[in-house]
Formats: C-alpha cells, sequence, structure tokens
C-alpha cells in the first residue's frame, strides 16, 4: 500500500516537472532571444531613444555678450564754448602807429573823431 | 575795469538737442566750410546783412567801453575786433594809425574773395557805427599786400574822394595823404 502511495506522489512530482518544463518551453518560444543581423555583433546595450537620435548634438553655447552698438558720433562738448584761445581766453589786438605818433596817448573817441574827420565832412 | 581785451569765454554755446549753434550776442550761426563762404555773392544783400551783423557785435562792444573807468584807447578796439576775427574764423586783425587815418589790417593767409571783402567791409562798418551813435563809417578795401588786406574806415565823402583818386591811379597811400593835406 505505502509503496502505492509513493509511487502516486512520484507521478505527480513527475508530472509537475513536466509542467514546468513545458512552460519555461512556452515562455522561450513566445519571448526569442535577440538576434543580430548577420556580421554584426549584438549589441551590449539597449539602443538609444529615437528622441535621442533626432536630438542635435549638442552644442557649446556662446556665451552671452552685450550686444555691441556704435558709439554715438557727437562733437565733444567743451564746457558748451568754444575757447579758442589756450592760455588764456583773451584776445590781444595790435595797433600800428605808421607814423610815430603816440597812439597810447589819444582816446579812441579821440581816434575815431579825428577819423571821421579827415577830408571833411560837407 | 579799466580793460576790455576780447574774452571769448562762453562766445559760442553748443545747443545739441536743437542743433544750434549760439552766439553770445544771440545770433544763431553755422560752421561751415570756408570755402562755402567764398562763394558768397558780393551784392547789396550781402553788404546790408553784413552791416547789421557789425551793428550787433558793435552794439555790445560800445555796452562794454560804456562800463569802463577811464576811457578806452584804441587798444581796446583792437583787441576787440582780433577777438571777434579770430572766433569768426576769418583772420587775425590789427588797427594801423596812418596820420588821422584809422584802418584796419587783416592777415588770412588766404586770397579773400569778392564775397568775403563784401562782407568784411559791411561787417566794420556796421561795427563802428555803433561805437559813436553820430558817426556813419563807411569801409574801402584799399589794398592787398605781403601783410594782409587793409580797410581803412572813412566818413562817405571822403571814401568817395578817395575812390575817385584810385579810379585815376593814384595809389591807396598817396590817396589817404592827399585826403589828409587836403584837409589842413
Amino acid at each position: 500500500m505505502s509503496a502505492n502511495i509513493h509511487m502516486g506522489k512520484l507521478e505527480e512530482l513527475l508530472d509537475r516537472v513536466k509542467r514546468n518544463r513545458l512552460k519555461l518551453a512556452n515562455e522561450r518560444i513566445l519571448r526569442p532571444e535577440p538576434k543580430a543581423p548577420e556580421g554584426l555583433p549584438i549589441p551590449s546595450e539597449p539602443p538609444p531613444a529615437i528622441e535621442e537620435e533626432l536630438a542635435p548634438p549638442p552644442v557649446e553655447a556662446a556665451p552671452i555678450t552685450e550686444p555691441v552698438m556704435p558709439e554715438p558720433v557727437m562733437p565733444e562738448p567743451v564746457d558748451e564754448e568754444v575757447r579758442t584761445f589756450e592760455s588764456t581766453p583773451v584776445a590781444s589786438g595790435p595797433v600800428a602807429q605808421m607814423d610815430g605818433h603816440p597812439t597810447r596817448k589819444w582816446t579812441l573817441k579821440a581816434v575815431l573823431n579825428r577819423a571821421w574827420n579827415l577830408g571833411g565832412r560837407s | 575795469m579799466t580793460q576790455s581785451a576780447f574774452d571769448a569765454t562762453g562766445f559760442l554755446r553748443f545747443d545739441l538737442a536743437n542743433g544750434s549753434i549760439i552766439s553770445r550776442e544771440g545770433e544763431q550761426l553755422a560752421l561751415i566750410p570756408i570755402d562755402l563762404l567764398d562763394a558768397l555773392e558780393p551784392g547789396e544783400q550781402t553788404r546790408q546783412r553784413s552791416v547789421a551783423f557789425g551793428k550787433t557785435h558793435g552794439k555790445h562792444f560800445a555796452e562794454i567801453i560804456a562800463g569802463l573807468t577811464e576811457p578806452p584807447g584804441v587798444e581796446a578796439l583792437a583787441d576787440h575786433l582780433a577777438g571777434l576775427t579770430a572766433v569768426f574764423g576769418l583772420g587775425r586783425s590789427a588797427v594801423e594809425i596812418r596820420g588821422n587815418a584809422i584802418l584796419f589790417r587783416l592777415t588770412s593767409g588766404r586770397e579773400l574773395s569778392a564775397g568775403v571783402v563784401t562782407l568784411l567791409t559791411g561787417f566794420l562798418a556796421g561795427f563802428m557805427s555803433e561805437i559813436e551813435p553820430e558817426t556813419t563809417f563807411e569801409i574801402l578795401h584799399m589794398q592787398v599786400d605781403d601783410d594782409g588786406d587793409l580797410f581803412w574806415a572813412g566818413n562817405p565823402k571822403a571814401i568817395k574822394q578817395v575812390k575817385d583818386w584810385l579810379a585815376d591811379g593814384v595809389k591807396p597811400m598817396e590817396a589817404l595823404w592827399l585826403l589828409s593835406e587836403e584837409g589842413r
């Protein structure tokens, strides 16, 4: 009796092993191992995602610089005035006495009166 | 104040916002190549505007000498005119006295065109007429020599007489001598 019992368990175990093997075989059929095309090695890493392939190669970003604007051409302000004379803005006009008379003793009014009356007025 | 030397401080004001140049006397000016000034027409319109130009500056000079504590000498006139001709870029001016005649010598290093001569004679006439209110000086361009251009200021009758002598071939300085001899 006991031998029958043992034989029954043994058969049950064998059936379980068979089913497991069959199951494993089925799984292999449904999920075959990847095969590389002839002549090509099997990639060790998964292919990159499509997005990565389409993405442009990284470009080193140019440094951000301020736009170069041309300097406005403006006359140099000279304190809003023209200083013609370098050392002093005071001009000195020479007076040439052509006939030896000392003009420095004459006032401007006297000089102009004499000049005005030269040759008579009427 | 006993002196009246020309002071160029603030003579020109550059109004960059409005694009204008204003003189101390309120004139609106323009900086242009002097070659363009040479193209000035020597007509009556140029003369009249030049006289007005001179009057403006003669009036200012008259105000300056009116504020002096002592009667100015002829040096004051020479100084002021030298400053004006310098800031206008027209040349270096000096006053010459020959007998009773007063003359202005302008040294510019260039040959003055007829238009510029008209400008200068008009300017000097207007300027001189504002110094002494009872005078109306006229200006005659007398001669050009190595030292520049010589302008003489005289009354209208004397100017006409000298012009006639010059037309007859009398030399400019001889004409002034003749004029002084006639008045003796």
